[in-house]
C-alpha cells in the first residue's frame, strides 16, 4: 500500500524531527517538514501532501495566513489541515476553524491521538 | 506675696520659652495655657489666700482685698472652659467648678465639698484617681497632660486629658492638690474613626497589592504556558517514539517511560490550569439561569457523590432571577467547589447547595454607594452557597486558600490552582466569594452574583 504523504509546518525544528520520527516509525507515512510557511504553496504543489499538520504561532507567515493562502491555491484547497499548536484559547481555535481547518490539536499530544486524527481525515 | 508674683512670672516665662522655642501652633498654645497656666494661677491664688489668712491681718483693707481676690478667683474658676477641682490631704473635695460638679452628677459645686472619689459616679476609676492624687502630693511633683477614662453619671465612659499639681503654702508645705481636665471624648472618637479608616485603607491596599500580584502571575502564566507546552510536546512524542522501539517484555523500560509520561501529563495539567487562571478575555457573559448552572454542574459530580457516600441537599429558591455570567466558567467554579467538598469528606457526609435572592445590606470592599462599586447597598443579588460537613479549614490555611499553587493535597494529584482559578473567575464576573470554616466543622463557600437586570 502506498504511503500517505504528511506535510508538517512548524518553526520548532526539534518538534518537526520528533513528529517525523514517530510517523515514519509506523511505516505508513512519507513526511515532509517545513520550518516556515513561506514556501508552503510551492512545496504543496511539488510534494502533493494528503494532509498538512500546521502550527499557528510562527515567525513570518502565521498559521492562519498560511491557511488562507492554501485556500486560494487549487491544490492546497483540497488538502485537509490539522492545526498542531500550543495555543488552546477558544478564540485561537475559532479563528482556525473559520479559515477551514478540519482539526485543532493542542500540544503536548500523544502519538496515538495524533495518528488517530490523521487517519480520520485521510479516510474521510 | 512678692515671692508668689515672682514665682508666677518665672513660670510664665518658662511657658513662653516653651511656646517660642518649641513647635508653636494655635492648638498647642491653648493647650499650654490650659495645661500649665490655669492650674498654676489657681494654685498661686490658693496659696495667696492661705498666706493672707496666715498673716492674721484683720484690717478692713485686707478683708476687702481677700473678698476681691476670692471673687476674682471664683470668676476665673467658673469661666474657664475646663473642669477644675481641688482636694485636701485626705483626698476629700474642697471645691470645684460647675462643669466638674455636673460630670460628677451634682447640681452645684457645694454638693461635692467633703466628699471623696469613692462617692462619685466614677467609682470604677476612683482608686486610680486617689493613687495619682496621693503620689502627686507625696512627691510634690505635678502630673501633666495625661489621658484617662471617667465614668459619667449616665454610665457613659468619657475620655479626659488631666493635669494635677500639688497645692503648697509659702513654706512649701503641701495642703492639698489641684486638678483640671478637658473632655476629649469627641477627639478620641474621631481618632478611633480615623484609626478604623486607616486600618480599612490598609486592608484595601493589601487586597489591591495582592490582586495586582495575582494579575501579574496570570499575565506571566499565559506566556510561560505557551513556551512550556512546546517542549512538552517534543518530550512526549520522544517518549512515544521510544515506546515503539522496545518490546513488550522489557517491562522496566516500559515502566520508566510510563512514569515519564505521567510526569509530563502533570506538568501539562498545571500549565492548563495556569492558562485557565489567566484567561479573562474569553468571558462570554450572558443572562443565565443559576438553577440550571447548579444542576448541570451537580450532574457531573453525581456519580462521585454516590461512591463517596455523600448526601446531597439542594435548597434552591423558586423563581430565581437570572444572573450575568459565563456559563462554562461558572460551571467550572461550581464543579471545582463540589470536588473540593467531596475531597474534604473521605468518610462520607453531607453536601448542601443553596441558592437564594438577597438584598445587599452590608457595606464592604465592593459593596457601597460609591460610584465605581459594582454592587450598590440595598441592591438585590443572587447568592450561591456550597457547604460541606468535611474536615474544615483552619485559620492559617484560610488566608492562603485562594493563592495560586497553594494546596494541602497530594501535589502529584493537585496543581494548587483550583481555588485560585475559582477566585479569578468570580473576580472576572466582579462577583464576591467568601469562605467560612473551622477546622473539623466543614466549610461554606458563598458567592454573590449580579442580577442580569441590574446596573
Amino acid at each position: 500500500m502506498a504511503k500517505k504523504k504528511v506535510m508538517i509546518v512548524d518553526d520548532e525544528l526539534d518538534f518537526l524531527r520528533i513528529v517525523r520520527l514517530n510517523l515514519e516509525q509506523t511505516g505508513k507515512y512519507e513526511v515532509l517538514t517545513l520550518s516556515s510557511a513561506k514556501y508552503i504553496i510551492s512545496q504543496v504543489d511539488v510534494f502533493k501532501p494528503d494532509i498538512i499538520l500546521l502550527d499557528i504561532l510562527m515567525p513570518g507567515i502565521k498559521g492562519i495566513e498560511a491557511c488562507e493562502m492554501l485556500n486560494k491555491d487549487p491544490v492546497g484547497t483540497r488538502i485537509p489541515i490539522i492545526v498542531l499548536s500550543a495555543l488552546d484559547k477558544r478564540i485561537d481555535k475559532l479563528k482556525a476553524y473559520k479559515v477551514g481547518v478540519v482539526g485543532y490539536l493542542v500540544k503536548p499530544i500523544e502519538k496515538e491521538k495524533l495518528i488517530a486524527n490523521i487517519e480520520k481525515w485521510l479516510t474521510f | 506675696m512678692v515671692s508668689l508674683v515672682v514665682g508666677t512670672v518665672l513660670v510664665l516665662t518658662n511657658q513662653l520659652d516653651a511656646i517660642f522655642y518649641g513647635p508653636f501652633t494655635k492648638t498647642n498654645l491653648i493647650q499650654i495655657i490650659i495645661t500649665y497656666f490655669v492650674p498654676y494661677l489657681v494654685a498661686t491664688y490658693c496659696s495667696a489666700m492661705q498666706a493672707k489668712c496666715d498673716e492674721k491681718d484683720t484690717g478692713e483693707k485686707a478683708e476687702e482685698l481677700i473678698r476681691t481676690s476670692q471673687k476674682l478667683l471664683s470668676t476665673i474658676v467658673e469661666s474657664a472652659p475646663i473642669r477644675i477641682f481641688w482636694k485636701d490631704l485626705e483626698l476629700c473635695y474642697l471645691g470645684c467648678n460647675t462643669l466638674f460638679a455636673r460630670d460628677a452628677g451634682m447640681s452645684c459645686p457645694a454638693d461635692l465639698i467633703g466628699k471623696n472619689d469613692l462617692q462619685m459616679g466614677w467609682r470604677e476609676q476612683a482608686e486610680l484617681y486617689r493613687v495619682d492624687d496621693k503620689q502627686i502630693m507625696d512627691s510634690k511633683t505635678p502630673k501633666i497632660g495625661y489621658e484617662e477614662q471617667q465614668t459619667r453619671p449616665d454610665g457613659n465612659i468619657a475620655w479626659v486629658r488631666t493635669s494635677k499639681v500639688p497645692l503648697q503654702d509659702v513654706d512649701k508645705t503641701v495642703f492639698g492638690m489641684l486638678g483640671i481636665y478637658e473632655d476629649i471624648t469627641e477627639r478620641k472618637k474621631s481618632e478611633e474613626k480615623l484609626q478604623m479608616a486607616y486600618f480599612e485603607l490598609k486592608e484595601a491596599q493589601s487586597h489591591l497589592i495582592h490582586a495586582e500580584k495575582i494579575e501579574a502571575i496570570g499575565r506571566m502564566a499565559s506566556g510561560v504556558a505557551h513556551e512550556v507546552k512546546n517542549p512538552l510536546g517534543i518530550i512526549l512524542l520522544g517518549i512515544n517514539y521510544f515506546e515503539g522501539t522496545i518490546s513488550a517484555t522489557q517491562k522496566d523500560k516500559r515502566e520508566t517511560l510510563l512514569i515519564m509520561k505521567n510526569s509530563i501529563n502533570r506538568v501539562d495539567k498545571i500549565v492548563c490550569a495556569l492558562l485557565d487562571f489567566s484567561r479573562s478575555e474569553e468571558l462570554k457573559m450572558k443572562s443565565e439561569d443559576v438553577t440550571l448552572l447548579i444542576n448541570s454542574s451537580l450532574g457531573l459530580v453525581e456519580h462521585k457523590l454516590k461512591i463517596k457516600n455523600i448526601k446531597l441537599f439542594q435548597q434552591i429558591e423558586k423563581d430565581m432571577p437570572k444572573i450575568i455570567a459565563d456559563r462554562g466558567k461558572i460551571e467550572q467554579v461550581l464543579i471545582n467547589l463540589f470536588s473540593n467538598s467531596i475531597d474534604a469528606m473521605p468518610k462520607g457526609g453531607e453536601l448542601y447547595v443553596r441558592s437564594y435572592k438577597t438584598k445587599l445590606d452590608r457595606s464592604g470592599r465592593v459593596v457601597s454607594n460609591r460610584e465605581n462599586d459594582f454592587f450598590k447597598l440595598s441592591e438585590e443579588a443572587v447568592v450561591v452557597e456550597v457547604e460541606d460537613t468535611g474536615v474544615g479549614i483552619d485559620e492559617e490555611i484560610k488566608k492562603k486558600l485562594f493563592d495560586p499553587f497553594f494546596t494541602t493535597k497530594d501535589r502529584t494529584e493537585r496543581t494548587g490552582l483550583g481555588l485560585s482559578v475559582v477566585k479569578s473567575i468570580i473576580d472576572m464576573h466582579r462577583g464576591l466569594i467568601n469562605v467560612e470554616s473551622e477546622k473539623g466543622k466543614g466549610a461554606k463557600f458563598t458567592m454573590i452574583f449580579k442580577l442580569s437586570g441590574g446596573a
